[in-house]
């Protein structure tokens, strides 16, 4: 994937540059917001990701004026001020994604993965562990050898995978699962994890319960 | 001179005074000057009936009694001082019993009603078109004791004039005494308001750090209550500038620390030679450089929640469940990577609180996350809610080492660590969370864990009312 840095600092742009490298994309590197805007004219890319406090035209600029001339790159926006009111102007702007320095390298890396898989349309399976499920059909494998699932159950194993290692709140999944505005009561959700427990912890995942909250699938590692 | 900003449309307290005070003094100087001149002229009319009366006793002396018929013997001579009068005409007329008339210079009005013999009777009356002043005595004359009248009138212009007179002097009075009151209220109003004046100059004249006291000797006892306020706002005013300056030292104090860390663990790695002691080393400064990550985000969480109580915030609706559900939720990967089992206890309804979404998620995460970070491997953080009489209650508890109860205090002010602290923390979790909660009106309690070690944090927070 080609991406384009726009960034000041030489210290963090140069970093940055080396981490999305060695994740395997090609990087073009811009110092300011007039470099970063010849390039999108020029070469083009498919993520930018843009630093809001550049010299000469600065990062909130350039997303106006891309907005304005209706570019569609996903746009990744790194910001070293207070969260709260520039995410709103930032969002505002057309930034599709948002993050606040410091920064983890692992977060930045997730979030440039998913703004690609995003713009190409969105994932097509999920895995965890050996447990996969086909988004299409949540048809789900685990080992390579097919799983019988519910309805229900792959419904919210697909909850589960998606935010794998985080929680998923146990009202939420009654919430999703509900068709006709009725939402199936605790008992039941907990009757489905029972189950889903059984048919999938072979395949080396946990699910496990954090109480009056919710559900956290993990991959079953050797746990400290 | 000070400048004194005076916009037009602004009447000055002297002009307020002044006005309030004239009105009703000219409203009581006008009765006064009236109540001056009614009485003057009836004392002077007084004076003139007696003097009219006398004339009439005069002519009545002239009455002679004989066998019972009266006649007035009245020569030419008595008869020209009768009618003399400087300024004045002068009738008089002497009547019989019968009203006849025994001798008369003009054809004189009887009085509107009857009178005995004992007193002369004053009335007003007309003669042609003379406006005249009139007296009637009664005379008793001989043994059958027959009555005889004789009145005397007079024309009004000396009465006249003399009202004139006195309405001139009165209203001169009057004049000269308006000016005068005037005067001196103005200067005694300006007196009065000049310690008003020398505080705004006082003011004025400070420099923007001047926060000292202003003066509040010698001053009258209202601009002293007020400027009692001014010095308490002063006061507490000063005190906020110190707390900052307090607050900045503290947080570069608090940077400089782990910078330094990260520093010595800089050079440690390029001295190290092996590959697994750099790789020791470097994650070391990654841990450095995550600890001080997370301390500036507090610091401008702090700074924030501090802003909130100064700034009021729109507040809106929030609900609760779904505000602990998220923030306990991105907390849980934590509590479950240091073996912390957290759990959740909220009753099927409760309350909306108003507020603003973000600090109050923001104080909620810093003490839930400390509550994780103090507590031992194995240990539990439990989050619960409860509606209390018009409050709602958001409890965290810990089973970790606890707060000496005479700690408390001390623990919700910034930069102030607990003797059970681990590394790791900012300090800045509790006072951010108690800064957050005293923005939205409500009160942080600490207490210890119910029937374990531990700590127990409780948010009370105000409900929406619903009507």
């Amino acid at each position: 994937m080609r991406i384009l840095l726009a960034e000041d600092d030489d210290a963090l742009r140069e970093m940055l540059a080396l981490s999305l490298r060695r994740h395997g994309h090609q990087v073009d590197e811009a110092t300011d917001g007039f470099a970063a805007e010849e390039a999108l004219r020029g070469n083009g890319c498919d993520l930018l990701v843009l630093d809001l406090g550049m010299p000469r035209l600065d990062g909130v600029q350039l997303l106006r004026r891309m907005r304005a001339r209706h570019d569609p790159t996903p746009v990744l926006v790194l910001t070293a001020r207070d969260a709260v009111d520039e995410r709103v102007l930032g969002l505002k702007l057309g930034a599709d994604d948002y993050m606040t320095k410091p920064f983890a390298l692992p977060e930045l890396e997730a979030r440039v993965e998913a703004l690609i898989r995003r713009a190409a349309g969105g994932l097509t399976q999920v895995t965890l562990g050996t447990l996969r499920m086909a988004l299409s059909d949540r048809q789900v494998w685990a080992d390579g050898q097919p799983l019988e699932l519910s309805a229900r159950e792959a419904e919210i194993l697909e909850q589960l995978m998606r935010k794998a290692g985080q929680v998923v709140i146990k009202s939420r999944i009654a919430q999703r699962l509900s068709d006709d505005g009725n939402a199936p009561s605790d008992n039941t959700i907990e009757v489905y994890i029972h189950r889903l427990r059984r048919k999938i912890e072979p395949a080396g995942v946990r699910i496990r319960t954090i109480h009056g909250l919710g559900y956290l699938l993990h991959a079953d590692e050797p746990e400290a | 001179m000070p400048m004194s900003p005076r916009p037009e449309r602004h009447s000055t307290l002297r002009q307020r005074l002044v006005l309030r005070l004239l009105g009703p003094i000219l409203l009581l100087t006008v009765l006064w000057g009236w109540a001056m001149h009614t009485i003057v002229l009836h004392f002077a009319g007084q004076a003139y009936d007696l003097a009219l009366e006398d004339t009439a006793q005069t002519l009545a002396a002239q009455l002679r009694a004989e066998r019972g018929v009266a006649t007035v013997d009245l020569p030419d001579a008595a008869r020209q001082m009768l009618v003399f009068d400087r300024e004045d005409r002068i009738f008089f007329a002497v009547l019989s019993p019968q009203n006849e008339i025994l001798i008369a210079n003009a054809l004189l009005p009887a009085p509107p009603t009857g009178h005995d013999a004992s007193e002369s009777l004053f009335y007003d009356g007309t003669l042609d078109t003379l406006e005249l002043r009139l007296v009637e005595s009664v005379i008793p004359v001989g043994a059958d004791g027959a009555v005889y009248r004789v009145r005397i009138a007079e024309t009004l212009h000396k009465r006249e004039t003399l009202a004139r007179k006195v309405l001139q002097a009165v209203l001169v009075a009057q004049v000269l005494f308006l000016a005068a009151a005037g005067l001196l209220m103005s200067k005694g109003v300006g007196h009065g308001i000049a310690p008003l004046q020398r505080v705004s100059q006082a003011i004025a004249r400070r420099g923007q750090h001047d926060l000292s006291p202003i003066d509040e000797q010698r001053l009258p006892a209202e601009v002293f209550a007020q400027v009692h306020v001014i010095n308490d706002l002063m006061r507490r005013l000063g005190e906020a500038f110190v707390a900052q300056r307090r607050f900045i030292a503290d947080a570069a104090h608090q940077l400089r620390t782990p910078i330094t860390v990260l520093h010595t663990q800089a050079q440690l790695a390029l001295l190290s030679r092996d590959e697994a002691d750099l790789r020791d080393a470097v994650r070391k400064i990654d841990g450095g450089a995550a600890r001080l990550a997370r301390l500036a985000n507090q610091l401008l969480n702090l700074s924030r929640a501090e802003a909130a109580q100064v700034q009021r915030f729109d507040p809106v609706a929030i609900d609760p469940r779904a505000l602990i559900e998220d923030i306990v939720a991105l907390q849980v990967p934590l509590a479950l990577q240091r073996g912390i089992e957290v759990s959740v206890e909220l009753p099927p309804q409760l309350p909306a609180v108003p507020g603003n979404h973000d600090l109050l998620g923001e104080a909620l995460a810093n003490v839930v996350d400390n509550a994780i970070r103090y507590t031992p491997a194995g240990g539990r953080v439990v989050v619960s809610a409860q509606a209390e009489a018009h409050r709602l209650c958001i409890r965290v508890t810990d089973s970790g080492p606890g707060i000496d109860t005479g700690d408390y205090e001390m623990a919700l002010r910034p930069f102030q660590r607990g003797a059970t602290a681990p590394g790791g923390g900012s300090g800045l979790g509790l006072a951010i969370a108690n800064e957050v909660v005293a923005a939205h009106r409500g009160r942080l309690d600490l207490s210890p864990a119910p029937g374990r070690s531990g700590l127990m944090v409780t948010f009370e927070l105000r409900v929406v009312h619903e009507d």
